[in-house]
């Protein structure tokens, strides 16, 4: 059910905040086969019917419907939750059991991550999507899951006003990020295409290849293969250097497994500064050039 | 033909935030409010298709209609939207909008738009503030319109009543798909770049139609909208927890803080 993205990993998530929130789990596997070519509708169709079937067997229990934030995901997430009659809780980043006193409650970020929020279903029936890398899969879940597969509901179309005409590539190549040992990102706070020239600057001084985050790309200062993060390159270089990047999730789950990063930013309540091993406040056009000045006058010294 | 476009209004991303004293809300009072960035993304996609459609020689223009839900302050987004070049706006105004999420704000939505009869609904994927990307998907759901979210490239194709879009998907892939008309699109940002406003348009935009909205204008059970309506309640925001414990270099002076990194660095052997 999740494409292209690590559906394993996933699960493996959906499991943990399952035990965090003190349920019992199940997991139910529907084959995709089954359900032929991906709409958001014909998803949430059969999907709401699964889930409609167990509840009636478990009536008056709470339902809490976990899923990973995947593209596909969230596309149709929002349909089934309307489907169902639930609330409709996206990209959370943590949960807490049921307290006594209404029900379980959700953390996600919200205003770009520069703040967060905790946020209470009003309704019995809660569907829920784990932003990536939330819950740490790294330990199998205690007690060994039950899978159980299910055939497909009866009566399932789905919409045929949607149709799948053709797959590409999105970009091709050109910069080979993924292998790099060192990368300098551009971060929208270098401020403008004529500006890039700071982390190009920093990132020759230090040998390494040039990223960009997404709003970088997006406004044309630098190419689509620049963009590190969820909709570009994953990267796991030695050293990433990132210069006004704010450090949203997007971009995290494309650079968060480097050996060492490095922020240079000028508010210091951003969130890169939470994964940064070394952080700089500071303004950057003041900071690159000085690191780029330092590195160009080391090397110089070693050549004599 | 007739286009609406969902707008929202956010804070800047660039405005530094504070919880306001109830631990509920952010406080507003040095707020600059603005456009979200994926919403000026849709308004120009619409913008780009009523030109089109207009350079095609095709008959008659389409029509570009804004919607925005929110309190009093909002007027000022949709004026924008009216400056940039949409030909009508709608405000939904009513006290009993305020509070909502996706499904509250969708379902009003869904009724304006529904309203003025959209052949295309383009909203943004994912507002800068909440970020729940799903109010055009419910928007979508309760109107029975077909729905696509990340999309990257729109091509209208009048002749068969249908949209082909280019949709984004994870690991460096796309997908083309064709929906029928009407249809519901969020569009991601970079799908193109917005134009500003010129000094005409923004003068033209006052003399644009601003219609409101209540609820009792759009039919909608007060029940079904806002806080009322809402599946979820804000219980608490709250500064994010920080993470990590990286080192964090404050140094008066910039190359102070670089050669403290630069040591840094030689030490984990990475220069
Ligand atoms: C489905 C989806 C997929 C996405 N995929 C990606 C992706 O692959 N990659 C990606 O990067 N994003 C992606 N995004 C976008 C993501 O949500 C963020 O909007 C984006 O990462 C923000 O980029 P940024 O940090 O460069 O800009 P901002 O968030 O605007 O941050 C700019 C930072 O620069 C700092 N700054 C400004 N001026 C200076 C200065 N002079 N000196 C020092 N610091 C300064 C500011 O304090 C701020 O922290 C995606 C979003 C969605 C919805
Ligand atoms: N109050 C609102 N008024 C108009 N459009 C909205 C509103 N809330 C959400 N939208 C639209 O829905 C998109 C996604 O918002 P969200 O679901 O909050 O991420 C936004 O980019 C807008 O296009």
């Amino acid at each position: 059910m999740v494409q292209n993205a690590d559906s394993e990993a996933g699960s493996r998530e959906v499991c943990v905040c399952g035990q965090a929130l003190g349920s019992d789990l199940r997991l139910a596997r529907l084959d995709e086969e089954l359900l032929g070519p991906y709409s958001p509708g014909l998803y949430a169709e059969a999907l709401s019917a699964l889930i409609a079937g167990e509840r009636t067997v478990e009536r008056e229990r709470r339902t809490i419907v976990l899923l990973p934030h995947t593209y596909q995901v969230a596309e149709f997430a929002p349909l089934l939750a309307m489907r169902l009659g639930a609330a409709y809780v996206p990209s959370i980043c943590g949960a807490d059991r049921e307290d006594g006193n209404g029900g379980p409650r959700f953390r996600r970020a919200i205003l770009q991550a520069k703040l967060q929020a905790e946020v209470r279903p009003r309704v019995r029936t809660v569907v829920a999507t784990l932003q990536s890398g939330a819950f740490s899969s790294d330990e199998p879940p205690a007690p060994p899951l039950q899978v159980v597969d299910v055939g497909l509901p009866a009566d399932i179309e789905g919409p045929r006003e949607r149709k799948i005409l053709d797959r590409e590539a999105a970009s091709a190549g050109g910069v080979d990020l993924p292998s790099a040992e060192r990368i300098v990102t551009a971060g929208r706070g270098v401020g403008g295409a004529d500006e890039v020239s700071v982390a190009a600057d920093l990132a020759s001084a230090l040998g390494a290849e040039l990223g960009a985050s997404r709003p970088v790309v997006d406004n044309g200062w630098l190419p689509r293969e620049h963009q590190v993060g969820s909709s570009g390159h994953t990267v796991t270089p030695n050293l990433y250097v990132a210069l006004g990047v704010s450090g949203s999730i997007q971009h995290l789950m494309g650079m968060g497994g480097s050996r060492v990063i490095v922020a240079v930013n000028k508010d210091r309540e951003a969130p890169i500064f939470g994964v940064a091993h070394y952080g700089i406040v500071g303004d950057l056009h003041e900071v690159a050039p000085a690191l780029t000045r330092l590195l160009n006058e080391r090397s110089a010294g070693r050549r004599c | 033909m007739r286009i609406g476009v969902c707008i929202k209004q956010v804070p800047d991303t660039d405005t530094r935030l504070r919880v306001a004293d109830s631990g509920r809300h952010i406080d507003d009072r040095d707020v600059n409010w603005v456009i979200s960035s994926c919403d000026l993304c849709a308004l120009e996609e619409a913008l780009l298709l009523v030109e089109a459609a207009h350079q095609a020689g095709s008959g008659e223009r389409p029509e570009l209609v804004a919607f925005s839900l929110g309190p009093a302050r909002v007027e000022e987004a949709l004026r924008k939207a009216l400056a940039l070049g949409a030909d009508r706006a709608v405000h939904l105004l009513d006290e009993r909008f305020q509070g909502g999420d996706a499904l509250a704000d969708g379902r009003a939505l869904a009724a304006a738009v529904g309203r003025e009869e959209c052949d295309l609904v383009i909203a943004g994927a994912q507002s800068d503030d909440l970020g729940q990307a799903a109010t055009p998907a419910v928007l979508a759901q309760v109107l029975g319109r077909p729905y696509a979210w990340l999309v990257m490239a729109v091509d209208l194709q009048k002749e068969s009543r249908s949209v082909h879009v280019v949709r984004e998907l994870e690991g460096g892939m796309n997908e083309v798909l064709r929906l029928e008309l009407p249809a519901v699109l969020a569009v991601q940002a970079g799908i193109n770049k917005p134009r500003f406003a010129s000094l005409r348009g923004t003068l033209q935009a006052r003399r644009k139609p601003l219609e409101r909205m209540d609820c009792s204008d759009l039919g909608l059970d007060p029940e079904s909208v806002g806080k009322a309506g809402a599946g979820i309640e804000t219980t608490a925001i709250r500064l994010p927890p920080i993470g990590g414990g990286g080192l964090l270099i404050d140094k008066a002076s910039p190359e102070m803080a670089a050669a403290e990194l630069v040591a840094h660095l030689e030490r984990e052997a990475l220069l």
